[in-house]
């Protein structure tokens, strides 16, 4: 590493610090801004990895069992630290996802073109959080750790190694499912357009066709084989949902870089023009990046928001290229240098400034898109005064039950159906019925603050 | 400045146009012109040394958002999104052959290709 930063200009190693300065600046703000994660999920996936310590089989079981076999075999090594208090560490573990994908874009933009559009790069994914990629807002850990195998298996492409790549795409794989099937949808595209190029394949290039052509020719058995036999998989309903990050991407603050990306992909694709399987590929990922991600225009509306991160990425990279190229071509370098720098920390500056008022907003206690003090300290409570052996029943009104099991290790049911049975209502979003005022022979109150009443069932 | 700089700015600017077209006005006239001019731009200068796929596997989702395929509405979501990356899959797989096979007419004929 030091060895990497002798050999750079002082201008390229003061530009590569401010990138890190725009990564870090608005990944760590999430957690330093935010008492409590955001998303629905975190207590599920926190549900799965919390127990390695003390209940190792049954969390291997669990995690064999999941869908991101990888996000939480990573996520789980929280649980070597005794004192972990998981929510925390869930915020953590996030920013730490973030930065590393922002690492992996720069390694990527770094190996299609040098240390400027790495730089640029990684400065170009701090900036995404909130405003461009809901990773944050919904929790979507595996998703995001899952990230950094997809670049990677671009990296380790365009450096020409097919043990790595094999490697990143089954990481990418088993961390998350949908970035594996979206790989493996490009490699399904990319196969025959190797057979039908007219530029001439190197061996090494030959091997990898060879490799493509019968991973997809796997992948499309596979597919009609799932297709015929589970086709309930594909009758997965969803609610139409239109996707307000690709409007970002496209018209909104992003539309500059989408424009210089074009620029970069004429660029990436002069100088790596004798690595076709670099270009295709990199171009068949855009080409089901960019359907995934605007299915809403198509007339599905499936996942849209979820789905943006891989068409955010597509253009990221390019985009890092085309700026540092544009930059290359200014004189005099440090003064090109220094408005590159001040540009792109002026851009992170209005991102952590945007993203304060949302955080802020998401700490109310007047909303209840996250769990707040007094649910806590209800949650706190119930696990001080309530068995384990208990049965909790709570509404499905908001996702603040799904804490239950994670903070006080409480099981929770939507019916009462043991004679230890306490009723607990979440009451900044549903209100306690009438009919368990009026009994209170039949529902004891047991305790009740702003935020919460549990009442416990009393056998007649 | 040389005739690949300017046919590079060229290019840019149109693809510019292109995107602005197909995200702020949805013309689809507007967009095929330029999207003709775009293949205009790049033929005589560097068609011979870029791999075309790359271009072209990147314009055609941009049109595939905007040529929308009869399907039946009652086809589940999934199946949907399957059969329309699949069609505009085939008709990408298929505008490669076609411009390889005029890809390779012209480079016969080409005299730089010759001289090399």
């Amino acid at each position: 590493m030091i060895r990497f930063l002798r050999q750079q200009t002082w201008g390229n190693i003061a530009l590569l610090f401010v990138a890190l300065g725009c990564l870090l600046t608005p990944a760590v703000q999430y957690p330093l801004s935010t008492t409590f994660p955001i998303g629905g999920d975190a207590a599920a996936h926190i549900g799965i990895v919390q127990h390695l310590i003390s209940r190792p089989i049954l969390t291997a079981q669990n995690i064999y069992h999941s869908w991101y076999p990888i996000s939480y075999i990573l996520f789980s090594i929280n649980a070597i630290n005794p004192f972990v208090y998981w929510p925390i560490a869930f915020s953590w573990w996030m920013t730490l996802g973030q930065v590393i994908t922002g690492l992996a874009i720069g390694l990527l933009s770094f190996r299609l073109f040098g240390i400027r559009a790495a730089a640029i790069g990684i400065a170009l994914w701090g900036m995404t959080p909130i405003a461009l990629t809901s990773f944050f807002e919904d929790a979507t850990m595996a998703q995001l750790w899952s990230l950094p195998w997809a670049i990677l298996f671009f990296e380790r492409l365009a450096a020409r190694s097919r043990k790595g790549m094999i490697l990143c795409f089954f990481l990418a794989s088993f961390s998350h499912p949908i970035t594996g099937l979206i790989l493996l949808v490009t490699i399904i595209i990319t196969a025959p357009q190797l057979w039908m190029s007219t530029s001439k394949l190197d061996a090494k290039e030959r091997l990898l066709r060879k490799i493509y052509s019968y991973s997809a020719g796997v992948a499309i058995l596979l597919a009609l084989g799932i297709f015929a036999t589970r086709y309930r998989i594909f009758l997965l309903s969803f609610n139409f949902e239109s996707s307000k990050y690709l409007r970002e991407l496209f018209i909104g603050s992003f539309f500059p870089w989408a424009i210089t990306a074009i620029y970069g992909w004429y660029h990436i694709v002069l100088l790596h023009k004798k690595n076709i399987v670099l270009i295709t590929t990199l171009a068949s990922f855009f080409f089901v990046s960019l359907l995934i991600a605007a299915n809403d225009r198509l007339g599905i509306g499936f996942w849209t928001n979820r789905l943006n991160a891989y068409v955010t990425i597509c253009i990221i990279v390019p985009a890092s290229i085309g700026f540092a190229r544009m930059i290359d071509m200014l004189r005099p370098k440090g003064i090109a240098l220094l408005f590159t720098g001040t540009l792109l920390a002026s851009l992170t500056g209005s991102v952590v400034y945007d993203n304060r008022n949302i955080y802020k907003r998401n700490e109310s206690s007047t909303i209840s898109t996250r769990i707040t003090h007094d649910e806590l300290q209800a949650i706190a409570w119930m696990k001080e005064n309530i068995s384990l052996s208990a049965n909790v029943v709570s509404s499905s009104a908001t996702r603040h039950y799904e804490w239950l099991p994670v903070l006080a290790g409480l099981s929770r049911n939507d019916i009462a159906s043991s004679p230890n049975t306490f009723l607990v209502f979440f009451t900044r979003t549903e209100t306690v019925p009438e009919y368990i005022g009026e009994k209170p022979e039949q529902y004891h109150l047991e305790y009740i603050n702003k935020g919460a009443a549990v009442f416990r069932i009393i056998p007649l | 400045m040389n005739t690949a700089s300017l046919q590079t700015i060229g290019l840019f600017l149109m693809l510019c146009s292109v995107l602005a077209a197909v995200f702020r006005q949805q013309e689809l006239f507007v967009y095929g012109v330029f999207f003709v001019g775009f293949l205009i731009t790049i033929i005589p200068a560097d068609i011979w040394q870029i791999p075309f796929h790359g271009i072209l596997t990147v314009v055609f989702p941009l049109i595939a958002l905007h040529v929308p395929i009869p399907l039946q509405p009652n086809i589940p979501g999934l199946i949907r999104l399957g059969i329309i990356i699949s069609v505009w899959t085939i008709a990408l797989l298929g505008t490669i052959c076609i411009s390889s096979f005029i890809s390779k007419k012209l480079v016969n004929n080409n005299p730089r290709k010759t001289s090399e």
